[in-house]
C-alpha cells in the first residue's frame, strides 16, 4: 500500500491482506516511492542535435514530442522503404505493464510487421520458458506460493533467495522453524547468505550441476524409489540431442565444432535405457566432479527419494544464466516426474522469477521474438492466424519468421542490419554482455537510429540518440503478472512529471504517424480494403475492440491520463481483446473489472475461481482424469529428457585463471538504473565489488579493499577486493554484481548462450586479477 | 514538502533462527532508536522504531540484518507523522 500527500507518493506500507507478501515490505518495495523522485529524474524528451538539427555525434538538446516523433518517423519510414520489417527493431520488459506489453508487440508483429522484439526477460528466463514448454507444453509453474506452507525440503538449484526474494524466504524459514523436520538444501558455485539456513550446503564446480541431477536421477532408479505407477500412466521418456553448441555467432569455432548447433530435437526412448544413459553418473563421479562430498549428495538424493518428503525445487538465475540452462530445467523436472512429486500441494517444482512482471507481460502477452499471446508461436500458421482473426486484420499480416532475440538484436546493430530500435523500460546497454565488442559498437553504429524510454538517464539512454521521456508505477495504471500465475492490478495516484508520459501513449501515439500504405505491401491491403487509408492507430487501437469501452468506466478516485488523452478506456480495451486469445484455453483470466477488487487471482480463472495446482483435476478444472494431466502435451503426458554432461563455453586456464560469476545483491536489483537514484539503497552498498577467496587474494598479495582490473578475453573492468562480504566464493571464483553504471562488468562477460532458449550464461567465463 | 522535517515511526519484523533469538533480540535492544515489541519462539521479533530520517531506519536494518543468526529483516510500517492525514491506497507490491 501506498499513501499520497500533495500529489506524491510520500510511504509505502505492507498490505497484512496480500497474499504474497503477508504484510512484509521488501527493501526495494518500500523504496519505490522515493525511486520516482531522484534528482536527475527525466521530463522532457532529449535529442541528439549540432547546428538545430539532428546529428548522431551531437550533444543530447530538449525537443518537444512532435520533433521527437517527427524524426523517429522520419527514419522509421526511410528504413521500412529501403531495406523492410526486418531492419526494424524494439526491446521491451517485464517491467513493461501487461497492456504496455501487449500494445507494443501489437504494433511490432503486425503493424510494423517485424517480429524483432524481444524483453529483457530474455536474460532473466528464457530457458526456464523453453524448458516449461519441452517438458510440459506449456509455461510457468504448475504450483504456487502455497507450496511454501506444505513443503518439507526446499532445494535452492541456483538461487540465492536469501537476498533476491526475501519475502518468500522469510516464508521457508517461517516454515523451517515452525517444523523442525524442514530440511533446506542450497547449492551454488559460492557461498551466499541463503546458506545461513541451509542443512545440505552445496558448493559445486560450475557446470557440474548437470552432473550432480543425473547422479540423483541414477540414485532414485539403483535404490527403487521411482514412482513406477506415475511413470508409467503419466510420463515419456525422451533422448534429447547433444553436443548443440553455444549460441554464439556462426562463424566462431565452438560453433563450428558443434555436431548439432542449436538443435532441441530429441526421440523416444523406453525407461531402460534412461536408466542405462544415466547409470555412469554414480555419486562417486559426482562428488569428483563437483567437489560435494558423497554422502551429502546422497542426502540431497534421499529427499526427493524418501516418497514422504514432499520437496519444493527453487530456481532462478544460477539455472536459467546457464549455456545448457534449458537442460538443467529438464533436469530438474525429471526428477520430480520420476518420483511423482508434482502439482500437489508441497511437491513442487518452481522456477522463480526476477521481475514484477516477466511472466504476466513477457510470457503470458508472448513480447519474445517467436511468441503471441497464450504461448502461440510465430511460426506456426494456425497461431497466425488465430492472431490476425482476433485482431481483425488481413490474412498474412504477421510474418512467420522468428525475430532476432536479444542477443542477436544487437549483433544485428552492430552489423548494421537493424537501423531503427527501440529500446522501453529496461537498461540493456549495461545488462547484456560483451558490451565493447557488440552492444555499443552496434548502438553507436551510424547508420542506426536508437530511441530509448526511460525514466532516468541510464547508461542505455545515454548510448542512445533519442530519448523519450517515461512515467513510471503509480505514475499509470497498471497490470502485472508474477510467478505464481498472479495476475494483479493497481490504479493511476499521481501524474508524470513535466513532460513524461507512460510506455503506453508513447507506442500508441506514434502509431497514428503510419498509414497502413506507408507499411503494408499493397496485396495485404488488397486482402481487407477496408483499412485502406487508415493509420496504424486506426487498424491496431481503434478497431472497435481496444476503444469499445467508454471514459465512464473508469475509476472515479484515480486519474487515468493515457484513457483521457485517446478518449476511451486504454487499459480496458488492451486487456480484454487480450484476454480473449486465452479464455478457453488454459490461460483464463478474469473480466477486468475483477482485478480492481481483489488482490489478484491465479490462472486460469474458471468460472470465477483461481487455480492454485495445475494439471491436478482436483484444483484445476482443465485436468481430466484420475490422478495428473498433462494437458499441454497432447497425450497427457510429461516428458522426461535423457541429457548428458557437456563442458561449458570458457573455462579457466592458465593465461586467464579464474571463474567470474556476475549477480546482484540485495539493496539493488536490475541493473541498479532505479535503484541507485536512492541515496539510502546507494549507500548501502556504494559500489561494486569483486568478491574473492582470502587465499586467493593472499597468494597475489592482494588485500581486502586493494583495487583490482578484473579482465578477460574481451574486456576489463577496475574495482575493489571484497573477501569478507557475505557472498564468499571458493578458491579459483570470482563474483562480481553488474548493478554498478561506474563500474561495468559486462565488459568483461561472454555472449555465450544456450542455444535452445537465446539466454546468456553470465555465471561463467574466464577472467584474471591484477593489482592496479 | 521534505520528508526529513519530521518523525518516522517504523516496524519491523525480523525472522531469527530460534537457537539465536534471545543473542538477536538482544543485540536489536542495544540499537539506540529501536525497541523489541515482541518475541514469539518460532523465530520472530518485532521491532519498533522511533527515528529523525529514513536513512536512520535503512542504517539499523542493515545492521540488523548482518546480525548472526538473522534471516531476514522486514519493514511492515512506516509513517512520516507530520500531523496531517494521507491518503492510503492498496497496491499489492512485488514479491521480492
Amino acid at each position: 500500500m501506498v499513501a499520497t500527500k500533495a500529489g506524491r507518493v510520500v510511504a509505502t506500507h505492507g498490505d497484512a491482506e496480500a497474499e504474497v507478501n503477508k504484510g512484509l515490505n521488501c527493501i526495494k518495495g518500500y523504496f519505490l516511492s522515493k525511486i520516482m523522485y531522484g534528482a536527475d529524474r527525466l521530463t522532457q524528451p532529449l535529442l541528439r542535435k549540432k547546428d538545430g538539427v539532428f546529428d548522431k555525434n551531437g550533444d543530447f538538446e530538449p525537443v518537444s514530442w512532435d520533433e521527437a516523433f517527427d524524426i523517429m518517423a522520419e527514419k522509421w519510414k526511410a528504413t521500412l522503404k529501403e531495406k523492410g520489417p526486418e531492419a526494424i527493431g524494439m526491446f521491451g520488459s517485464g517491467q513493461w505493464t501487461v497492456w504496455e506489453g501487449y500494445a507494443a508487440s501489437k504494433l511490432m508483429k503486425a503493424g510494423f510487421r517485424s517480429n524483432n522484439i524481444d524483453p529483457n526477460a530474455r536474460h532473466c528466463m528464457a530457458s526456464a520458458v523453453v524448458g516449461f514448454m519441452r517438458t510440459f507444453g506449456i509455461d510457468e509453474p504448475m504450483g504456487c506460493y502455497d507450496d511454501f506452507e506444505n513443503a518439507d525440503a526446499f532445494v535452492l538449484w541456483g538461487s540465492n533467495m536469501a537476498e533476491m526474494h526475501p519475502i518468500l524466504w522469510t516464508r521457508i524459514a517461517d516454515r523451517k522453524f515452525s517444523h523442525p523436520h524442514v530440511k533446506v538444501a542450497v547449492l551454488s558455485t559460492f557461498q551466499h547468505r541463503s546458506f545461513d539456513l541451509a542443512d545440505i550446503p552445496m558448493v559445486f564446480a560450475p557446470q557440474t550441476d548437470l552432473i550432480l541431477l543425473n547422479a540423483i536421477s541414477n540414485y532414485l532408479i539403483e535404490n527403487d524409489a521411482v514412482n513406477m505407477e506415475f511413470v508409467e500412466k503419466h510420463v515419456n521418456f525422451k533422448k534429447g540431442a547433444q553436443d548443440i553448441g553455444y549460441g554464439l555467432r556462426p562463424e566462431h569455432p565452438l560453433q563450428q565444432a558443434a555436431a548439432n548447433p542449436d538443435s532441441g530435437a530429441s526421440e523416444p526412448i523406453t525407461f531402460e535405457e534412461f536408466a542405462e544413459f544415466v547409470k555412469p553418473y554414480t555419486l562417486k563421479m559426482a562428488a569428483e566432479a563437483s567437489g560435494v562430498p558423497e554422502e551429502r549428495i546422497e542426502e540431497l538424493a534421499k529427499l526427493y527419494a524418501d516418497p514422504d518428503t514432499k520437496v519444493m525445487s527453487l530456481w532462478t538465475m544460477g539455472v536459467n544464466q546457464h549455456t545448457r540452462g534449458v537442460w538443467v530445467n529438464n533436469m530438474i523436472y525429471n526428477l520430480h516426474l520420476l518420483t511423482g512429486k508434482i502439482s500437489t500441494p508441497g511437491n513442487s517444482p518452481f522456477s522463480l522469477t526476477g521481475q514484477p512482471s516477466a511472466c504476466g507481460t513477457a510470457r503470458e502477452v508472448g513480447t519474445f521474438s517467436h511468441r503471441l499471446p497464450a504461448d502461440m508461436v510465430v511460426n506456426n500458421p494456425e497461431h497466425r492466424a488465430k492472431a490476425e482473426k482476433i485482431w481483425k486484420l488481413p490474412e498474412g499480416t504477421i510474418p512467420e519468421k522468428v525475430g532476432a532475440h536479444a542477443v542477436l538484436q544487437n549483433r544485428m546493430l552492430k552489423d548494421g542490419k537493424i537501423n531503427c530500435y527501440w529500446v522501453q523500460v529496461n537498461n540493456n546497454m549495461q545488462a547484456a554482455p560483451n558490451m565493447m565488442e557488440e552492444g555499443l559498437p552496434g548502438y553507436r553504429n551510424p547508420d542506426n537510429f536508437i530511441v530509448v524510454s526511460d525514466a532516468y538517464p541510464t547508461v542505455t539512454a545515454q548510448a542512445a540518440d533519442l530519448i523519450l521521456p517515461a512515467a513510471m508505477w503509480v505514475e499509470k495504471e497498471g497490470a502485472y503478472g508474477n510467478a505464481e500465475r498472479r495476475t494483479q492490478f493497481w490504479h493511476q495516484m499521481v501524474h508524470a512529471p513535466g513532460e513524461s508520459r507512460s510506455d503506453l501513449w508513447q507506442l500508441m501515439e506514434f502509431s497514428k504517424r503510419f498509414t497502413v500504405e506507408e507499411v503494408w505491401p499493397q496485396e495485404l491491403i488488397d486482402k481487407m480494403p477496408e483499412v485502406a487509408g487508415k493509420t496504424l492507430f486506426d487498424v491496431l487501437y481503434a478497431n472497435g475492440q481496444v476503444n469499445a469501452f467508454g471514459l465512464e468506466e473508469t475509476s472515479k478516485e484515480h486519474a487515468n491520463d493515457e484513457s483521457e488523452h485517446f478518449g476511451f478506456y486504454v487499459q480496458k480495451g488492451l486487456f480484454e481483446e487480450y484476454a480473449s486469445f486465452g479464455r478457453g484455453h488454459a490461460h483464463d483470466l478474469a473480466p477486468f473489472e475483477t482485478y480492481h477488487e481483489v488482490r489478484g487471482l491465479r490462472w486460469p480463472v474458471v468460472d470465477g475461481k483461481e487455480t492454485r495446482w495445475r494439471f491436478n483435476p482436483e484444483y484445476d478444472p482443465y485436468a481430466k482424469g484420475e490422478g495428473w494431466d498433462f494437458y499441454g502435451n497432447k497425450d497427457g503426458k510429461a516428458n522426461i529428457f535423457a541429457l548428458p554432461y557437456e563442458p561449458p563455453a570458457e573455462s579457466p586456464d592458465e593465461e586467464y585463471p579464474f571463474w567470474l560469476s556476475t549477480g546482484r545483491v540485495l539493496e539493488h536489483w536490475h541493473s541498479g538504473s532505479m535503484t541507485q537514484r536512492v541515496p539510502e539503497l546507494y549507500k548501502a552498498v556504494p559500489d561494486a565489488l569483486c568478491y574473492m577467496h582470502p587465499d586467493d587474494a593472499a597468494e597475489m598479495g592482494l588485500r581486502r579493499g586493494s583495487a583490482v582490473k578484473v579482465i578477460s578475453r574481451r574486456g576489463f573492468m577496475e574495482t575493489r577486493v571484497e573477501t569478507r562480504g557475505r557472498n564468499k566464493p571458493p578458491r579459483g571464483l570470482v563474483f562480481v554484481p553488474w548493478f554498478d553504471a561506474s563500474q561495468l562488468i559486462n565488459k568483461v562477460t561472454l555472449d555465450a548462450t544456450d542455444p535452445l532458449s537465446k539466454q546468456t550464461d553470465f555465471k561463467k567465463c574466464a577472467v584474471r586479477i591484477e593489482a592496479v | 514538502m521534505s520528508p526529513f522535517a519530521m518523525v518516522h515511526i517504523s516496524s519491523l519484523l525480523v525472522t531469527a533462527k530460534p537457537e539465536r533469538l534471545a543473542a538477536v533480540a538482544e543485540a536489536i535492544a542495544r540499537e539506540p532508536a529501536a525497541e523489541v515489541a515482541l518475541t514469539d519462539p518460532a523465530g520472530k521479533i518485532v521491532v519498533a522504531m522511533e527515528t529523525e530520517s529514513e536513512q536512520a531506519i535503512v542504517d539499523a536494518l542493515d545492521r540488523i540484518q548482518l546480525l548472526e543468526g538473522v534471516v531476514s529483516a522486514a519493514l511492515v510500517y512506516h509513517q512520516m507523522d507530520d500531523g496531517a492525514a494521507e491518503t492510503w491506497i492498496e497496491t499489492e507490491q512485488r514479491s521480492g
